[in-house]
């Protein structure tokens, strides 16, 4: 029995030894963290493919991809190449969350970065906050109570849209707009930022009539609210819709020979947006994140020449340009990383950004009790088919 | 209500598309049994191809034709490759109407695949606009809302006064029987399928060039189409086309005096309505079975 059990013993030494040996001296790439090894970072997003968001969805991924693509180029992070892993979630909340718990769990991705919806990405907030404790970077979304009080592992740059909201509001009452009306879709997440206008405008002429005018989401016919609209006479209409549907009410409103001054806010400063709306939108105005995507400024030059070698079928357009914007801020906390690459070492890094500045949006910072960093806003509108720059940015938390 | 006339015609032009789309609906439905989920997606394919040809220099106009002969043919091949081949079994109707609802999801995934998902500017037939009860109306939708109005006349002429007409209609009613009284039932599924869904393919032209031509361009009108169907009775072809024409109404009353944000509930709160008192809708016959 003896001779056996050592026989026995000696047999499962070796194994150990050898399977020690293997693990030791294997070339396999080595695991840091979930989504991170020696040769790559895997990120997880989710955006609007298809459906009738689509617009804002298939630039976005443009510009994200387009900037990893062209730091893969440049030989990648430390070494490491870049995986993006993108989801369809049609703009629906519970596509979204299917979409968190399928790149946590199956893809094992990092981070999800520069995911877009307001309401679809805070679906998620239980399970990735609560359950799975994945950092969130950079959403093309948002809202005020997002950020406070702070999440650990959310981090967002984009101006909320209830502060452009108040932005839009105070700029039609500074050009003299007396009676606004807000047409906005009926969704909690809309309604929300529509009730910022009025503020805004009481911020700039007390005396400033604000209205909401609720619409059912995705509204095909626009006709009778055109009609009504008509004959309300409002000096300013500002819309909190979905691209697609203000391209149909200014039409409308247009063909009823009514055309106050529009405003809207930064989802719709998009090449589409004048490309579908053509004449209907001539003169709208709308506050943007990010410089003009015409220019010369080195990061902007950058970004086109990296969206014409790896989206050439891609026109450039501030969607994509923003998207590249967030993209090369959490490209920079991970180059700040200095040991292993985990999700605490990348909330830790987020957290050392001060005065960033991507040379697109305007420069970021963070802090432990600072996770949205954006109040910067630059006014612009639709002259001649393009959008261009109105005055120098604005402050959006400040009565400018 | 000074506006009401005005919300009215609004709604009449606009419901043009739906009855369009009903008109296809139950063309096919009252010659081959089959409620064809997939006619807004074949529509919408045809005009996608349409739209590549008019970029390559096809008048508009006969960009319209184009779209009408390319979704009847697809309605043809529709029907000669997945829905003949199901034959008149018990559970017939629901088999064909799971295969159109997967047919209509391969075809949106199709155009994905060709055209992208972003919408396309796609050219209007009649520029300007008319100004009719003190609103102005655009000659496209007003022509749309002509043509749905003279091929509801057309094709009731059709089923009501001509042979084939009446062979298509007997074919509905018995495939067995008509097929030995000599009627070609195959021929009869292809016409009834041609014209279906080349009907719906004018419905897409119109919506496409009043708003964008995008894979879900359908996706909401044939919504309220199929409640116009059921409204004005899934075996009438002039009750399709007026129920049509009702939601459209009803969709932009509601929309300017109740609510424009609750109009689709109002609109289908009414269609309930309507159905508990008269189930088979309002000009629709009520099916007798023998027990």
């Amino acid at each position: 029995m003896r001779i056996i059990d050592k026989a026995r013993r000696a047999v499962m030494l070796g194994t150990a030894v050898v399977i020690g040996a293997t693990i030791v001296s294997s070339p396999v790439i080595a695991q840091q963290g979930p989504g991170v090894t020696d040769k790559e970072i895997k990120l997880g997003t989710w955006m609007p493919l298809t459906g009738p968001i689509a617009v804002y969805g298939v630039p976005q991924r443009a510009g994200v991809e387009a900037y990893l693509k062209m730091i893969n180029d440049r030989g990648g992070l430390k070494g490491r190449k870049f995986e993006l892993v993108v989801e369809d979630n049609a703009y629906n909340p519970q596509r979204t969350l299917a979409a968190a718990r399928k790149l946590v769990t199956r893809d094992e991705v990092l981070a999800i970065v520069v995911p877009n919806g307001t309401a679809q990405s805070a679906a998620t907030f239980d399970y990735l906050f609560g359950e799975a404790k994945v950092p969130l970077i950079n959403p093309y979304a948002g809202a005020t109570d997002w950020y406070a009080p702070p999440k650990p592992n959310l981090f967002g740059a984009l101006v909320t849209y209830e502060n452009q909201a108040r932005t839009l509001g105070r700029w039609a009452a500074k050009d003299g707009a007396r009676n606004i009306i807000v047409i906005h879709s009926a969704l909690a997440q809309f309604e929300g930022v529509a009730k910022e206008v009025a503020p805004g405008a009481k911020s700039a002429n007390a005396a400033v009539n604000v209205e909401l005018y609720p619409t059912k989401f995705d509204t095909q016919d626009y006709g009778p609210i055109a009609i009504e609209l008509a004959r309300k006479k409002p000096d300013a209409l500002v819309f909190i819709l979905a691209q697609p549907e203000i391209v149909r009410i200014s039409k409308e409103l247009t063909q009823q020979g009514f055309k106050p001054a529009l405003y809207t806010y930064s989802p719709s400063v998009a090449n589409s947006l004048t490309e579908l709306g053509g004449t209907a939108v001539e003169g709208i105005r709308s506050a943007s994140y990010t410089v003009p995507v015409t220019s010369d400024a080195p990061a902007v030059k950058e970004y086109r020449d990296a969206l014409a070698k790896y989206f050439p079928t891609e026109k450039p357009d501030y969607v994509s340009l923003t998207s590249f914007g967030l993209a090369k801020i959490f490209v920079e906390a991970l180059n700040r990383i200095n040991g292993p690459i985990n999700r605490q070492s990348l909330v830790a890094a987020m957290n050392t950004i001060k005065n960033y500045d991507t040379g697109i949006i305007p420069p970021v910072s963070y802090g432990p009790d600072r996770h949205l960093s954006a109040t910067i806003l630059q006014r612009v509108q639709v002259s001649g088919g393009k959008w261009v720059a109105v005055g120098t940015p604005v402050d959006s938390e400040k009565d400018w | 209500m000074g506006d009401l006339p005005a919300v009215i015609v609004s709604g009449i032009v606009s419901g043009s598309a739906y009855a369009l789309l009903a008109l296809g609906i139950v063309i096919i439905f009252r010659s081959t049994d089959t409620v064809n989920f997939a006619i807004g997606d074949i529509g919408t394919l045809a005009v996608f191809m349409t739209a590549t040809m008019i970029a390559a220099g096809l008048p508009i106009w006969l960009g319209l034709i184009a779209a009408i002969v390319i979704a009847g043919l697809l309605g043809i091949i529709t029907e000669r490759t997945l829905i003949r081949p199901l034959g008149h079994s018990r559970n017939y109707v629901f088999i064909a109407l799971v295969v159109t609802i997967g047919l209509g999801l391969l075809i949106h995934a199709g155009i994905f695949v060709g055209w992208g998902t972003r919408p396309q500017a796609f050219p209007v037939l009649i520029e300007g606009t008319v100004k009719m009860f003190g609103i102005a109306l655009t000659w496209n939708k007003i022509l749309a809302a002509g043509i749905a109005a003279v091929a509801m006349i057309a094709i009731a002429w059709f089923f009501k006064k001509t042979p084939f007409g009446i062979a298509m209609r007997a074919t509905a009613d018995d495939p067995v029987a008509a097929r030995m009284v000599g009627i070609d039932s195959g021929r009869v599924a292809a016409i009834a399928w041609f014209l279906g869904c080349g009907i719906a393919a004018i419905a897409s032209f119109f919506l496409a060039a009043d708003t964008s031509l995008n894979p879900n361009l359908t996706l909401s009108p044939l919504f309220r189409a199929f409640a116009g169907v059921f409204l004005g009775g899934l075996t009438s072809m002039a009750g399709a086309v007026i129920g049509g024409f009702t939601i459209g109404v009803l969709d932009n009353v509601a929309g300017r005096y109740i609510s424009a944000s609750y109009r689709d509930t109002m609109v289908f709160a009414i269609i309930v309505l309507v159905l508990f008192i008269r189930p088979a809708g309002v000009l629709g016959a009520g099916r007798k079975e023998r027990v």
